[in-house]
């Protein structure tokens, strides 16, 4: 007991003579849901923006919540009691959510979310509109453009199988949107529900099982993450994956038409910018910029897939 | 460390107290591997979630969780005694269903989250809510293990050959214990969902590892055996794990990577429970 008191003592001492040597202007805490590919590009633009713009890296604290609520809340609890005035990118839903409880509480924080698919459905901004404290970026790209993308590469597009986990909120949201997008294009969806890690091989087995031409993965944390296993298994049946983001396509998707994750994160980076150079103010929220076309052109050869020459430009092996 | 991380690390722990006192309940008190933990939060916390989110009074709904967590603790017992799975095989069933029907409860919503309404912490401060709460099941909890049937329930689970001499029903003995110890992991749940103002379905992962490491860490820092230092021991070793992981998040800005904070957790945690060896 005597020797962990002595431990704490001085590293406390540590903690509070570190925070203490900092200058108290607003910082910058970036906070990702989960560690994840697409995520921590997100939060990767965002902060090399904002050190391309000549904030101090000591300002930028880069954290993740480990998947908990109650993670996100110490985080950002120990950086407010350090410093009230502080702004924080909130990377994906879950963190957002517990940024906009602590409003109440601590006025003087801005929140700048990404990466989140539906904001007013979240409670993260229920009127739809920026507010002082509260801005960002969505995710959320139109799907017709993505299917009509997919059509092209694949003309005998006929049914598509889609993979999503019913625990996510983003992934139910886009499961009735790629369905809707789906019945304009005159395509038929297979969807099929994956709970956890484990299941994903049987569930790419079970769509595959029902004939569909192509898998799609839209936004869906846990496929995401899982983006080599399912194009492997998915391969040996010669049935191509898709995804929303261009980030993932070289682990093995065969294209994607997509926001760039980076991208979105310089978005929400330039904001936090403003509200750093400018303190509190509204700022219009904002979706992906521009949608970019990747193509995986080793496996569009192992598909034996031609691909149109108006899509070459957008090839990458 | 400061004040507010503090007050924050007493919050949380006073939320994961009702956890880990469930599970201490089956580990140590009726001598029940159950894991089923998983599943009663996620079920308490969807029930109180999706009951305060549709109107309903936000302390109902709290109660509501209490009952559904005992509920699935009812259901792991069912499954143990008259389908004859082994205890940890029974657990893992309920642990595994509860997802679903957490999933069914909150209508296919996985995150469901209520910031416009009133919930318990609204009116009151939060610490003083918790602290009524904790006191009330203090009461209870040591007037029932005090009672014939509280005694009981103990012996079924440690000696059942001893309990059968007595004529005490062993299987209804289990029973209560686990309904009882879901229950409170529920209301655990509930308290949760109500104190966030969200519940996101994947959250009741990881809250077995959590709630065995409070019950554990209680019983060093509370090593009497009594009812009473049991019950403080899991709401003081809850607020001692919160400090430790706030602790531990702060170590990252001393130039840590972020993703060290399970490292710097785990060397806190084997400080505070390590033993000399004795000569």
């Amino acid at each position: 007991m005597k020797n962990l008191l002595t431990i704490l003592v001085t590293l406390c001492t540590a903690i509070a003579g570190s925070a203490r040597a900092e200058e108290q202007r607003p910082k910058v805490l970036i906070l990702r849901v989960i560690e994840h590919p697409a995520l921590d590009s997100t939060s990767q633009g965002a902060k090399d923006l904002l050190i391309q713009n000549g904030i101090d890296k000591k300002r930028i604290i880069l954290q993740s919540a480990q998947g908990q609520p109650t993670m996100a809340k110490q985080i950002i609890m120990s950086e407010l009691s350090q410093n009230p005035r502080l702004v924080v990118i909130a990377v994906g839903t879950m963190p957002a959510q517990t940024c906009k409880t602590l409003l109440r509480k601590y006025p003087n924080l801005s929140i700048v979310y990404a990466s989140v698919t539906d904001p007013v459905s979240s409670d993260i901004l229920p009127s739809g509109s920026a507010t002082e404290n509260i801005t960002g970026v969505s995710n959320f790209t139109p799907l017709q453009p993505q299917i009509e993308f997919f059509q092209r590469i694949q003309p005998n597009l006929k049914t598509l199988g889609m993979l999503y986990n019913p625990g996510e909120k983003n992934s139910t949201i886009m499961v009735q949107k790629v369905q809707e997008a789906c019945e304009k294009s005159g395509v038929s969806l297979e969807v099929q529900a994956v709970l956890s890690a484990e299941m994903m091989v049987t569930g790419v087995q079970n769509l595959v099982n029902k004939n569909v031409n192509a898998l799609f993965v839209s936004n869906d944390n846990l496929a995401l993450s899982l983006i080599p296993l399912i194009s492997k298994t998915a391969r040996r049946s010669c049935i191509p994956l898709y995804v929303s983001d261009t980030d993932v396509v070289m682990q093995g998707a065969l294209a994607a038409f997509g926001p760039d994750q980076y991208a979105i994160g310089q978005q929400a980076g330039k904001m936090a910018l403003t509200l750093l150079s400018k303190g509190p103010l509204v700022i219009p929220i904002e979706g992906p910029a521009q949608s970019t076309p990747l193509i995986n052109a080793k496996l569009a050869k192992q598909f034996k897939i031609t691909i149109p020459a108006s899509l070459q430009s957008s090839e990458k092996s | 460390m400061t004040f507010t991380d503090l007050l924050l690390s007493c919050e949380l722990g006073l939320i994961f107290g009702f956890l880990s006192l469930g599970i201490y309940i089956t580990l140590r008190l009726i001598n029940f591997t159950d894991l089923t933990c998983t599943g009663s939060f996620t079920i308490g916390a969807a029930t109180a979630a999706q009951m305060i989110f549709l109107g309903y009074n936000c302390w109902l709904a709290t109660l509501a969780s209490f009952l559904a967590g005992g509920a699935a603790g009812a259901l792991t017992a069912f499954l143990h005694i008259h389908m004859r799975i082994s205890d940890i095989f029974s657990g893992i069933i309920t642990a595994y269903t509860g997802y679903s029907i957490g999933l069914h409860i909150l209508k296919g919503a996985p995150n469901r989250s209520f910031m416009e309404v009133d919930n318990i912490f609204t009116q009151q401060p939060t610490l003083l809510i918790l602290f009524l709460l904790v006191i009330f099941f203090a009461i209870i909890y040591v007037f029932f293990f005090s009672t014939r049937l509280g005694l009981a329930m103990q012996v079924a689970g440690y000696k059942p050959w001893l309990a059968q001499q007595f004529h005490v029903k062993t299987t209804r003995m289990i029973t209560g214990g686990l309904t009882l110890s879901n229950a409170l992991i529920g209301l655990s749940g509930g308290v949760m969902a109500n104190y966030q103002e969200f519940f996101d379905i994947t959250q009741g992962t990881g809250t077995l590892i959590t709630g065995l490491s409070i019950a554990l860490l209680g019983e060093k820092i509370f090593p009497l055996r009594s009812l009473l230092a049991s019950y403080t021991g899991c709401f003081v070793g809850a607020i001692a794990y919160q400090t430790l992981i706030s602790f531990a998040i702060q170590c990252t800005s001393l130039g840590l990577e972020p993703y060290d904070i399970n490292i710097i957790l785990a060397i806190l945690m084997v400080l505070l429970i390590w033993k000399r060896k004795s000569c």
